[in-house]
């Protein structure tokens, strides 16, 4: 093995996929990272090893398998079912890594011009769902219910890309933005308008969406978010149009899983699980130092035993730092509180078994998302600690 | 002492220079890392040799449609600003370019950063590299102006906008001393257009990684090492403007240089950790309303003391 | 004028008039922004070669940072993206190229054609601060004034207009709902 292999293999990043109810799996997998000194990757971009905790649906396999066509080489694949068997998967998944002949052969195996894939458009919008492989770590998988499967569909969605398929050809967020629709058979399509790449340019927004508050009349673009996305509930999909950078409106689903999860207690709910929850919000605000001090009082919390000064030394500290209560404030605002409230609500509850589950439904989430801005989105859906595991899957709303 | 300028031989060795601080930098972040994940710290210490490894090894990818020309630009372009920033910077006795605008030509070269930044997030024809590059615009119309004045000032006080110049005015008293909060803005300034720590919204994880979301292999080695060469860059910038440069007793100038860079260098990695990620929507307000009307009066006060002392 | 000044200073010109046709020759939006910040930027540094450094180091910056803000107004109004699509920046490709034709002809001839006066004694000592003394002559504390005057004026222009924000009148979520009691966010 040479020495870029073995250097390369002190840092490898790791994009893990959770499907809802193998959460004690996923903190598992991330405690291994860690002690690895690896570390999580933000986007399918960044990572080296794809790790699926659980056993996912069938749209959630696709959505996973779209991610892994977009991870460059050289690249991991694993499964976790079982929380003890991540630190045997990461080693064989270090293994793979470095076997440089089977990653050329991986390699030579995709191919080189990034594919076109076939994309999504929003469901409620009555337009026939199309797969979409979506920007970054967004991928939504194919909608089964496609009743005219032609030449460029479902095929295309699952073509290796080298050079990668990102079929997202996204405008820029002030302008027009591209709507995904990629059914080329569809008489509806206007042949005349100029179509870069194969993917044709975006239109006016609906009635059924918020006006935009500038008055700018920007183009809309439909933005799936989830499921397989860093820092986020599992198996969540939320559909979002999005105007410039805000969202406009949205649409929010669970992909269930195949089958039931694993017997055992739950993640949500317990003290390790108000430490995720802390950890996550934490990450995604991008406090690096905190987050890590959460994630490591989740690990040992899972273990079973709290270290009780470490984590209301923690505890303290994120109280008492200004800068993060002021840039949480006001945000995800519900009748309850604000996400700073309900950071400082966990905080203080971390020792003791209670719920805090908010009783907040699918809808209320995507009504509360709507009108911020992306980023600005995801803190609010990280700050409300949402349990997937029971959520029923909300139907696709018929036009 | 007199700066001089060496001829253009040494600018190898210059590059050279500052990709060895900025892996320092990236040493150290590395080893903080680390600390907080309770692993051993000689680790860290191997991190920019590791990740070096992996990007190396890793195959590129581009999107549909992309724009790979303005991409590649945007990415390069972090090093090749940073690069161009140094070249003004005296280590001790010697620079690479004695020009008398030298404080413009560092602030011009952080402006390249403003397309820089966007071009990288342009190119990939993807919503989340897209969206960061527009929050890098937004956040830089908030540090800009601040930064232009916090720039303005020490060449105030010494009268000149040649960076040697600068450091033979601190031979009294250093210009941190009597103009703190400029240096103060002129360190959020150089941590803003390293597109780091709490100014890090566009590549933050809030944006799935922002404008790196779509990158990989050299482009996204090229973007990560110039955020360290910026570090460094605006560092050494910062020691001669503010911190007297060469001057020290014992040791000689140069070396006083390399030290002072580290020590600042240090810090700015160091805040990272630290502090959350600022929303540059949020940023807008402070920045505006109460920061640069402070940097106005700290230049009207050390503009007072010029005059009134001669 | 030496040798190595005349060569850079004939790159310099063919790159910014290339930069300059560039701008209508490219597939989108943004290589054209760019292309035209090229075109500014050989100009900056060719007053470099005059020996003006802050004004060539300042035409740089300001280009630069202009042709950013600029590149997000077009694409907004222009609506285009990454992908490279053809497009025309003209309306009549004709009259506009006749124009564009005409005018430079008639400042080129007047820059080679014009008899300038020769240089009469030596070029100061500082550049920049003579011709900026010619330029204002006794005017320059009011010049000096005017500005932070009408730096002040923008921002308080600024803060007048918009006293409460968008997220004040709207709420948090832009809804019209939760609006909060507090005046600043």
């Amino acid at each position: 093995m040479g020495l870029t292999a073995r250097l390369a293999g002190r840092r490898a990043a790791v994009l893990v996929a959770e499907v809802p109810g193998w959460g004690r799996a996923r903190c598992a997998v991330e405690q291994e990272v860690r002690r690895r000194g690896w570390r999580l990757a933000a986007s399918p971009a960044d990572a080296d090893v794809l790790v699926v905790c659980g056993r996912p649906g069938a749209r959630l396999a696709a959505a996973v398998d779209l991610v892994w066509d977009q991870l460059p080489g050289p690249r991991a694949r694993v499964q976790v079912l079982d929380p003890a068997e991540a630190a045997p998967a990461l080693d064989g998944a270090a293994a793979e890594l470095s076997d440089e002949a089977a990653q050329r052969n991986d390699a030579r195996s995709r191919p080189d011009e990034p594919a076109q894939g076939v994309l999504a458009t929003d469901t409620t919008a009555g337009v026939e769902a199309a797969a979409r492989p979506g920007a970054g770590a967004d991928a939504e998988p194919p909608a089964w219910d496609d009743p005219h499967p032609g030449p460029d569909d479902d095929p295309s969605a699952h073509q290796d890309a080298d050079q990668h398929a990102d079929g997202d050809a996204d405008g820029d967020g002030d302008g027009d933005d591209m709507d995904m629709d990629m059914d080329m058979d569809h008489g509806g399509m206007d042949m005349d308008m100029p179509m870069p790449g194969g993917i044709p340019l975006a239109g006016a927004g609906e009635d059924g969406q918020l006006p935009d508050p500038d008055q700018l009349d920007l183009d809309v673009l439909h933005v799936p978010l989830g499921p397989v996305l860093p820092h986020w509930p599992a198996g969540l999909l939320l559909h979002t149009t999005v105007q410039g950078e805000l969202v406009v409106a949205a649409h929010a689903e669970v992909l269930e899983p195949a089958g039931a999860p694993p017997a055992g207690p739950a993640l949500h709910g317990t003290p390790a699980g108000r430490w995720d929850a802390v950890a996550t919000l934490l990450a995604l605000a991008g406090w690096a130092d905190a987050a890590a001090g959460a994630a490591r009082l989740r690990d040992a919390a899972l273990a079973g035993e709290v270290p009780a000064d470490d984590a209301a030394r923690l505890a303290r500290r994120i109280r008492r730092s200004r800068l993060t209560r002021w840039s949480l404030r006001g945000v995800g605002a519900l009748p309850e509180g604000d996400a700073a409230d309900r950071l400082a609500h966990w905080l203080s509850g971390t020792d003791t078994d209670t719920d805090t589950a908010l009783p907040i439904t699918l809808e209320q989430v995507a009504g509360l998302v709507t009108g911020l801005d992306l980023a600005t989105a995801r803190l609010v859906v990280a700050s409300l600690d949402l349990d997937t595991t029971d959520r029923v899957p909300v139907p696709v709303q018929t036009p | 002492m007199t700066v001089t300028q060496v001829s253009a031989g040494w600018v190898p060795f210059a590059a050279v220079l500052l990709l060895a601080v900025a892996t320092a930098g990236a040493a150290l972040d590395g080893v903080l890392t680390a600390r907080a994940t309770g692993r051993p710290l000689v680790g860290g210490l191997l991190v920019p040799a590791a990740e070096t490894a992996r990007l190396f090894r890793q195959r590129r990818r581009t999107t549909v449609a992309a724009d790979q020309l303005l991409q590649q630009f945007g990415s390069a372009g972090l090093l090749i600003a940073a690069l161009l920033m140094v070249t003004v910077v005296p280590l001790g006795r010697w620079t690479v370019a004695d020009l008398t605008v030298g404080v413009v030509w560092f602030n011009a070269m952080d402006v390249l950063l403003w397309a820089a930044v966007w071009l990288a997030g342009w190119g990939p024809n993807s919503v989340q590299p897209l969206v960061g590059g527009h929050r890098f615009l937004a956040q830089a119309l908030s540090y800009e102006l601040p930064l232009m004045f916090a720039l303005t000032t020490p060449a105030v006080a010494a009268g000149s906008l040649r960076l040697g110049d600068l450091v033979a005015a601190q031979s009294g008293l250093w210009f941190v001393v009597w103009m703190p909060v400029a240096f103060l803005v002129f360190c959020a300034g150089v941590v803003a257009f390293s597109v780091w720590g709490p100014f890090s919204a566009a590549v933050g994880s809030g944006a799935a990684g922002g404008v790196l979301a779509e990158s990989a292999g050299v482009d996204r080695w090229l973007f990560a090492a110039g955020r360290y060469a910026l570090l460094a860059a605006g560092a050494a910038f910062g020691v001669t403007a503010f911190l007297g440069g060469g001057l020290g007793p014992v040791l000689p100038g140069w070396l006083w240089v390399l030290v002072k860079t580290a020590l600042l260098l240090a810090v700015l990695v160091a805040l990272r950790r630290r502090l959350p990620v600022v929303r540059p929507e949020r940023l807008a307000v402070p920045a505006w309303l109460v920061v640069l009307p402070l940097v106005l009066v700290q230049l009207l006060v050390v503009s007072v003391v010029v005059v009134v002392r001669g | 004028m030496s040798v190595v000044t005349g060569i850079v200073f004939w790159v310099l010109a063919v790159v910014a008039v290339a930069a300059g046709v560039a701008v209508f020759r490219v597939d989108s939006m943004a290589r054209a922004t760019y292309a035209l910040a090229a075109s500014f930027v050989a100009v900056g540094l060719a007053l470099l070669l005059l020996d003006l450094q802050f004004l060539g180091v300042l035409t740089v910056l300001m280009m630069v940072m202009e042709m950013a803000v600029m590149a997000i107004y077009m694409i907004m109004f222009m609506g285009m993206n990454p992908a490279l699509m053809p497009m025309s920046m003209v309306h009549g490709k004709r009259p506009a190229l006749a124009v564009a034709i005409g005018t430079f002809v008639v400042l080129a001839a007047g820059a080679l054609l014009v008899p300038w006066p020769s240089r009469r004694g030596a070029p100061a000592g500082d550049l920049v601060q003579s011709l900026g003394e010619a330029v204002m002559h006794s005017k320059m504390l009011v010049m000096m004034t005017v500005s932070p005057v009408l730096f002040t004026t923008i921002v308080a222009a600024l803060v007048l207009a918009l006293p409460r924000g968008r997220y004040d009148r709207l709420g948090d979520d832009l809804n019209g709902t939760g609006r909060r009691e507090r005046s600043r966010r």
